[in-house]
Order: C-alpha cells, then structure tokens, then sequence
C-alpha cells in the first residue's frame, strides 16, 4: 500500500489495529432503509421527499456493490473533502503541499490528532467521537427544554465512555423530523471541527516543527515521566484556523448574509442551517469536553488527570479565546449554541447521573 | 544508549505504559487521560510482543545472568533501538525488567499474563 494511506495502515498495525469494515451486508441494509423511507414519505404524501430519495436509491443500487468503506470513512472524507475545499480559497491555499489522509482511529476515544508522516500528513479521529456526538446531540435536540430523559441518555453516554473507553457501549438515541436534521447538521458541524483543528496544526506548520522539547510530566507521589511538550499556544492557533476554515474562511458579515438569505429563501436554507451549526460547533465541542473532562478526573483521580490535561490549555480558555472577539457581533447567531446550554445549566445533575452509573457497575 | 535515569527504574508498569502511550499519540485536539494512554501503550506492546520476544529472547541466558539493573536495561534498550523508533527503547526496555526476562521469554501461560 503506497502513500499516505499506507502510512495510516503501518499506524494503525503498531497497534495491532486494521481498518474498520462495514458489515458485509451494509449496501442491502442501506438499500432496504431507503425504501422504507420512501414508502413512508409516499403515505405521508410527500413526492417531492420520495422522488429525492428514489434518486439516492437508483445511485445506491448503481454503486453500492463498489463501496466497501466502513460509513466512518465515508463520513470522514467529506469532512476532508469540505476543508480542504475552504482551505484551497484561504490565504492558507499555498501552505497545503503534501497529501493528507484522514482516518478512522478505532479507539473509542473521544479524540483526534495529526502527524506527519513518510508520504505526507495524517489526521486520526478516534471512533468513539461520533458516537458521542450523535448520542448527545440527538439527546439534546429532541426536547426544549430537555427533561430528566435527556439528562439520563447524556448521563448514559458518558458513564459509557468512563467505564468502557467507548460510547458505543452507551445509548444509541433516535430523533425523527426537525431534531433529527438539527442534531444531524450539528454532528457533521462537530466533526469537522476537529478535522478542521487538526488542519489548523498542519498549516500552521506545527506538525513539521524539530522535535518539540521533552518536559516532564507529573504522574503522581512526586515522580515524574519525560513527555513531547506541546504548546498551548499552538492549540489556540489550531482552534482559531479550523474554527475559520469551518466558516468557509466567509466574514462574519457573509455568513450572516446567508443565514438572513436562508430565513425567507428555501433554495440556500440549508447552508445557513449548516453555517448556524459551525458557529456553535465549537462552543458545544468545548463544552462537551469539559464536562467530560470533570466526569473522568473523578472517576480517575484529580491529581492524576489534572497532569494529563496540562498538556492541554482548559476547554474554557479555549472557548473563551476563539470567541473573545466575535461573541458580541455573533448575537442571535450563535443561536444553535444555545442547544449545549443544559449541559451547563444541569452539569450537577448530569454528572451526578454519571456517578450513580459509575457506582453501580464498579 | 543512554542508561535510565533512577526515577524510570521506580516506575509502575501503568506508569511506563503511560509514557509509551504519550511517545505515540500525535498532536492531539483534547488532552488524554491516564487510562487511555496506558490503553494505547498496552495495545502497543501487544502488537509488538513477538517482534519484542524475537529480538530479546535468544539473549536470556545472559541477560538473566546480568545483575545490575541498568546495564540490564541498557543492554536490552540496544536490541530493540534498531527496530523501534516512535517509542523511547529505553522506557520499553525498563518495562521488559520489570515485567521479568523469564517471564516474557518464557513459553507457556506464565508469559500470558505479560501480553495484555
């Protein structure tokens, strides 16, 4: 295998690990959801939904026998696919020389990183993060304001993560209509924030700075293990060139052009919809990661993983660095962001959640 | 090869597995917690058990014979620099002795314990 995908299969063999494979009977189970969906749009009366979808059908049945990519590989191309297009527009078009994979690293963890490799650059999204935004974001679109329900299935997903190093071990929540195309937006919003924050490293040229200086990581009892230190700093430059590249590298003033456009003009709806949920993105990743964040320093032990995330500046300086300036400006159209707001108000009650799932299985 | 410093001779196993994790993950979005760098440092020394026992258990008998423990590391670190690269060998190496020479060289379900 040549290329910058052998260098992903040579990482992921250190492990042990191969790629993921869909099911072999993955083009049948999508071929046959279609079809109900079709019939159902067809009761429903709706022929405009059942003929998009007939077309989806017809390209499915063309291509599917050819498709032998798990779904987390197809997702993660488009999200490839998207910022590399709104880098090739940014000022950072020139400084994307080598070929870059991005791929599915089958951990379960809520994670993702970037390295340079023989053939070009990496980019690996650890398998757990969709699962985890799917299971909280369809939580927390389902209801407003979301009910005990909700907090439970977020409490769920992350006692699931705890425990199991994996969310796949938690809930699978299912939202239909409206909440299911926002927690959609939303997911694929998140996603490519971390593609796009992994972007951010490479075109800053951190992946190819000399080896970065080793500093010593408390463990705990006063010892201490060498470790590669990496730069708050670059962490804030990474957040900020993927927070801009998931805008399209669009000002402020576009985008609220084309939300605005989006309110009264079917035809470019769902680009604000999907510009509504990069500007929360962020926000909600951020969020998220903090209450994760508290949730396994307790199950783990403060000491121990506050040493671990000093690699790291805090989810709140974070967020509160890639909106400093804008937050004011963005007003009603950080709107979406409002979504991750129980994750807040109810932090108590979530984690409180969290551990009496903790205590119950340990 | 540099000989290990005394503190890496007094790590745990979870605490060299650690360091093993953090030597390859790359630039990360998040910070790792412990668990999963000690997960992603036991999946490595999984995957790479065999390549490890190849390189290191024609050697046993003197090695097993080597009474000082950083000469034993040092020497041990040397066989495996050559094919290990993204992790420090000396770290691997400080984590063969602790686990034992006999026991990772050794055929059999003593050794089992020392692959997971």
């Amino acid at each position: 295998m040549e290329g910058v995908r052998g260098d992903y299969l040579r990482f992921l063999a250190q492990f042990g690990i191969e790629p993921r494979k869909p099911p072999a009977n993955a083009a049948e189970l999508r071929i046959d959801m279609l079809l109900r969906m079709i019939e159902a749009h067809r009761r429903a009366g709706d022929q405009a939904a059942a003929a998009y979808l007939d077309e989806l059908l017809a390209k499915e049945r063309a291509g599917a026998a050819d498709e032998q990519r798990h779904p987390a590989e197809i997702l993660l191309e488009r999200s490839r696919r998207t910022v590399v297009a709104a880098i090739a527009s940014s000022a950072y078009a020139d400084a994307l020389r080598h070929e870059v994979f991005v791929g599915d690293f089958p951990t379960g963890s809520l994670n993702a990183e970037a390295r340079r490799t023989e053939h070009g650059y990496l980019i690996l999204v650890n398998s757990g993060l969709s699962y985890f935004f799917r299971q909280v974001l369809v939580a927390l679109c389902m209801r407003d304001p979301v009910g005990a329900e909700e907090l439970d299935l977020i409490g769920q997903a992350i006692a699931a993560y705890v425990l199991h190093r994996d969310p796949a071990a938690g809930p699978q929540p299912v939202a239909g209509g409206p909440a299911a195309m926002l927690s959609h937006a939303l997911q694929r919003a998140c996603g490519d924030f971390v593609v796009a924050h992994e972007f951010g490293h490479l075109l800053a040229g951190h992946l190819d700075m000399p080896a970065a200086q080793s500093r010593m990581l408390p463990v705990g009892d006063g010892r201490e293990v060498p470790v590669i230190d990496k730069s708050w700093q670059q962490e804030f430059e990474a957040d900020a060139i993927g927070f801009s590249l998931l805008l399209g590298g669009r000002s402020l003033h576009a985008i609220k052009q084309i939300i605005d456009e989006g309110e009264h003009d079917a035809r470019v709806a769902g680009q604000g919809v999907e510009l509504l949920s990069a500007l929360a993105a962020p926000m909600i990743f951020f969020i998220l990661e903090s209450l994760v964040a508290r949730c396994i320093q307790e199950a783990e032990g403060a000491q121990l993983s506050s040493a671990m995330t000093s690699t790291h500046p805090p989810s709140r300086d974070r967020l509160a660095a890639l909106y400093e300036e804008s937050i004011k400006a963005m007003g009603m159209y950080l709107r979406y962001a409002n979504l991750a707001r129980p994750l807040v108000s109810e932090e108590a009650a979530i984690v409180e959640r969290v551990h009496a799932l903790l205590r119950k299985a340990l | 090869m540099q000989p290990p410093g005394p503190d890496l001779l007094s790590f745990s196993e979870d605490d060299l597995l650690a360091s093993i994790g953090e030597s390859l993950v790359g630039r990360s979005a998040l910070p790792r917690s412990r668990a999963e760098l000690i997960a992603l440092g036991r999946a490595w020394l999984q995957a790479n058990l065999n390549k490890i026992r190849e390189l290191v258990c024609p050697h046993a008998p003197q090695l097993l014979k080597e009474t000082n423990l950083e000469k034993l590391v040092t020497t041990i670190a040397d066989m495996l620099a050559a094919v290990f690269y993204s992790v420090a060998p000396v770290t691997v190496a400080v984590l063969i002795v602790r686990v034992g020479v006999e026991k990772l060289c050794m055929p059999g379900p003593a050794s089992e314990s020392s692959d997971g």
